[in-house]
């Protein structure tokens, strides 16, 4: 199982080690935010590390706190987790859901914008990226809520985290990979502590063809594919919010999950840091995030550990 | 509409509607009750309640037989005016049933707009979905009317999905919970106007809570917030078993009835993961002064196995004191302090002192309104049963003056003649001019209170100042010269009035 798994573990620990330094610095609004799938085996690990307690029954202690918000997508995996859990905030349907949706003017209300307003923010997906364009322009949905949550968080102006997982595949329309290259491409002309990263993320002879062809690595190629979403997301999510007055940091950069005809999945840890400088010289703070984007790309291996991409 | 689907209308005969609209269940509680009591008719071991953090979405599941689509349209397609059934209605594994499922899935609309039902059947492969919609309850009665008397209460949209052929369960979800419903789920104050946090039976276990249930310093439910007073209302209800301890262990083998009749279904509630337990804790009376009588009532009308309980003082928490009605082990309304109507002027003080339970024959079934609250008065069966249970309890109440309060007050006021004697004896025998002789006469005096009740009653009887001048002023003139009494009384006084 999924859960189960070394490499998947280790991404964890990672996230977990951010809860664990972020416990105290979240103020009335909820910790963390996440997916946890109705085993909930992260709530667990939660548990143990002591950022939830429990008591006697296993009912959460504290619940009108509300330090953790669960997310789950079927009414059936809810109840369980809040069996499981009672005294858990659970929340049943998609994320997007909770986010009012992909459209980027409607946002949510009340408690639900408060869950939002999480200081930690795990959006597992188990799936793709998905694509579509609009009115002519190539739209990520998943990414779409990633720009509504850091509109939400604009309010308190203080650092927040976002774990993103993504299943590498990339089923786009051809349409949305040229769009998806061509934004690449741009950086790659522009600067050079970018291309040299995309060089060592990609391999030269990818980033050639890739530059040349203005097209993704084919489907035959998965781990060339997985590469490219290491390089576009972090990219594409630095480009969106800095209108927004935030500065992404990527604190991790990763793959995992990988076998000879299988993409395996990417995942990254962000730090999201109110920068004023956003304001005035939304480029240079932009370059900043772009830069930081592959500085720290590494595979999980099968085993869990972790090995710099050089 | 793919063919798995459905939808429909939920209708009500009109005279429940009329019951329905005039806030039959008069709180939250109310309506978790029913629809638990549900799952004990569908025959489930184990029903999850789970309310907290905030009641926006309220999950009630069982494991309970479950139902298909087509006992999901029959149940709900009219829910009949009649709230009787057919006799020996059991379920299969033998429980008499309590309610009847349309009432209790329609008692959800009094606290939130939509539900969503989730069940399937052990061996079927189908799993039932099915979201119900109180919206169209809000509209005008003239747009709700249907075919002869009936009112559609609700509409719903269904559809069949798969399942696992061994799961069996019922999982209710209420939705879009209205506010103050909310509140009074699983608010921390104890009461709305009241801005501070209460003590709290969230995440206790069963111990626990039995433990602040016998606190002698809890006065009633009300000190608790009221998430806690709805989980304790619901307990009160639902046929669960009693707390382990749950009245002094003296009356454990005369009470031996009911703790084996309320466990024998072997039916669980966690409430938030809170296994619950009758909220009945009977405290004990100060140095064992309690006492309980078990009894049957036998009529042609009606029978039943009661207890009454009393101890010295006012029975607390206030809520157990009176006495519930069971009927086929759920509770019928809540604690009568009026006991059916016993006149209150009988033996008052010590009504106050008593709780006790009514466990009764499906007779009295009939009697009972839609509401499961109240009792119609003029009714044979209820009739029969106040007047056997009046006889009971008027020799009860007699029997508790005698040994709780009489009997103790006389013993009391031994041990204060006591007191006083031993004071007097010190005061008398501390005085340096007086004689051996003197001092055991004075004693003397008022060592026959044990067996003197005169003496007794004036040895801890309390005196005003003026009876004081009344006794010493004549005491003086008997003994002292006219001067020495002047002189005596002014001592007296400088004393008196300091």
């Amino acid at each position: 199982m999924e859960e189960d798994r070394l490499d998947k573990r280790a991404v964890r620990d990672l996230w977990l080690n951010v809860i664990v330094n972020e416990e105290g610095s979240s103020g009335p609004a909820p910790l963390y935010l996440t997916m946890p799938g109705p085993a909930g085996h992260e709530i667990g690990l939660l548990v143990e590390r002591g950022i939830l307690r429990l008591s006697e029954t296993g009912a959460i202690e504290d619940p009108d706190e509300i330090r953790v918000v669960a997310v789950e997508s079927s009414p059936t995996a809810m109840a369980e987790l809040k069996k499981r859990y009672p005294g858990l905030s659970a929340v049943d349907g998609p994320i997007q859901n909770l986010l009012r949706g992909f459209d980027r003017t409607r946002m949510p209300e009340g408690k639900q914008r408060k869950r939002c307003q999480a200081k930690i923010v795990n959006l597992d997906f188990n799936g793709v990226l998905e694509a579509q364009t609009h009115s002519g322009a190539a739209v990520w949905h998943q990414l779409e809520l990633v720009v509504k949550l850091a509109a939400i968080h604009r309010e308190n102006a203080e650092s927040w985290f976002l774990f993103l997982t993504f299943n590498a595949n990339i089923p786009w329309a051809k349409v949305v990979q040229r769009a998806a290259v061509s934004f690449v491409k741009e950086n790659v002309e522009r600067r050079e502590d970018f291309r040299s990263g995309c060089e060592r993320i990609l391999g030269e002879e990818s980033l050639s063809v890739l530059l040349s062809g203005s097209q993704l690595p084919s489907e035959g190629d998965p781990r060339s594919r997985q590469r490219f979403m290491m390089v576009f997301v972090p990219k594409k999510i630095a480009s969106e919010v800095v209108s927004l007055g935030w500065r992404t940091e990527t604190l991790a950069n990763l793959h995992y999950g990988d076998d000879v005809d299988r993409a395996g999945m990417v995942t990254w840890i962000f730090r999201f840091e109110w920068d004023e400088r956003t304001g005035g010289t939304p480029d240079a703070v932009y370059g900043e995030a772009v830069t930081s984007s592959l500085a720290n790309c590494s595979e999980v291996t099968p085993t869990g550990d972790m090995v710099i991409i050089e | 509409m793919p063919s798995t689907e459905f939808k429909g209308e939920i209708k009500v005969a009109s005279r429940i509607v009329d019951y329905l609209s005039s806030g039959l269940y008069k709180s939250p509680g109310s309506c978790l009750k029913e629809l638990i009591n549900n799952s004990y008719d569908a025959d489930a071991e184990t029903v999850h309640v789970l309310v907290k953090p905030d009641a926006d979405t309220i999950i009630i599941e069982d494991d309970g037989a479950g139902m298909d689509k087509d006992e999901f349209v029959r149940h709900f397609d009219r829910v009949a005016e009649s709230h009787k059934r057919d006799s020996g209605d059991t379920t299969e594994s033998g429980r008499p049933q309590i309610g009847r499922i349309g009432i209790g899935f329609i008692a959800a609309n009094e606290i939130c707009d939509e539900m969503e039902i989730y069940s399937t059947k052990e061996g079927s492969t189908e799993l039932l979905r099915v979201t119900v919609n109180f919206d169209l309850m809000r509209q005008d009665v003239d747009v709700r009317r249907r075919k002869g008397v009936d009112v559609a209460k609700a509409d719903y949209v269904g559809a069949v999905e798969e399942a696992e052929r061994r799961d069996h369960y019922t999982r209710v979800f209420l939705r879009r919970v209205r506010g103050q419903a909310q509140d009074m789920l699983v608010s921390a104050r104890r009461a709305a106007h009241q801005r501070a946090p209460a003590a709290s039976l969230y995440g206790l276990t069963p111990e626990q809570v039995r433990g602040q249930l016998a606190n002698p310093s809890l006065q009633s439910w009300d000190d608790f917030d009221l998430y806690s007073q709805t989980m304790l209302q619901v307990a009160l209800n639902v046929p669960i078993g009693y707390p382990d301890d749950w009245l002094p262990s003296r009356h454990a083998s005369a009470a031996a009835w009911f703790t084996q009749e309320a466990a024998r279904p072997g039916f669980r509630v966690l409430y938030d993961g809170t296994e619950l337990r009758k909220p009945v804790v009977l405290r004990p009376g100060e140095d064992d002064q309690d006492i309980f009588h078990e009894f049957e009532i036998k009529q042609d009308e009606i029978q039943a196995r009661c207890y009454l309980y009393a101890k010295r003082r006012a029975l607390r928490p206030d809520q157990l004191n009176g006495v519930l009605i069971r009927i086929r082990r759920a509770a019928v309304g809540e604690y009568d302090r009026s006991y059916l109507g016993f006149p209150n002027t009988q033996e008052r003080l010590f009504q106050d002192w008593v709780s006790g339970e009514i466990w009764a024959s499906d007779e009295l079934e009939d009697a009972m309104n839609i509401d499961r609250r109240t009792l119609r008065d003029a009714h044979p069966a209820l009739y029969a049963l106040r007047d056997a249970f009046h006889d009971e309890l008027g020799q009860f109440l007699r029997r508790a003056r005698t040994e709780l309060y009489s009997r103790p007050s006389a013993k009391r006021q031994e041990r204060k003649a006591g007191d006083q004697l031993v004071g007097i004896r010190e005061v008398i025998q501390s005085q340096e001019g007086f004689s051996k002789r003197l001092a055991k006469e004075l004693v003397a005096a008022w060592e026959q209170y044990e067996d003197d009740s005169a003496i007794l009653r004036r040895l801890v009887r309390k005196y005003t100042v003026t009876e004081i001048y009344d006794m010493v002023l004549e005491a003086a003139y008997e003994a002292l010269e006219p001067d020495q009494v002047q002189r005596f009384l002014k001592a007296l006084t400088r004393r008196l009035s300091k």
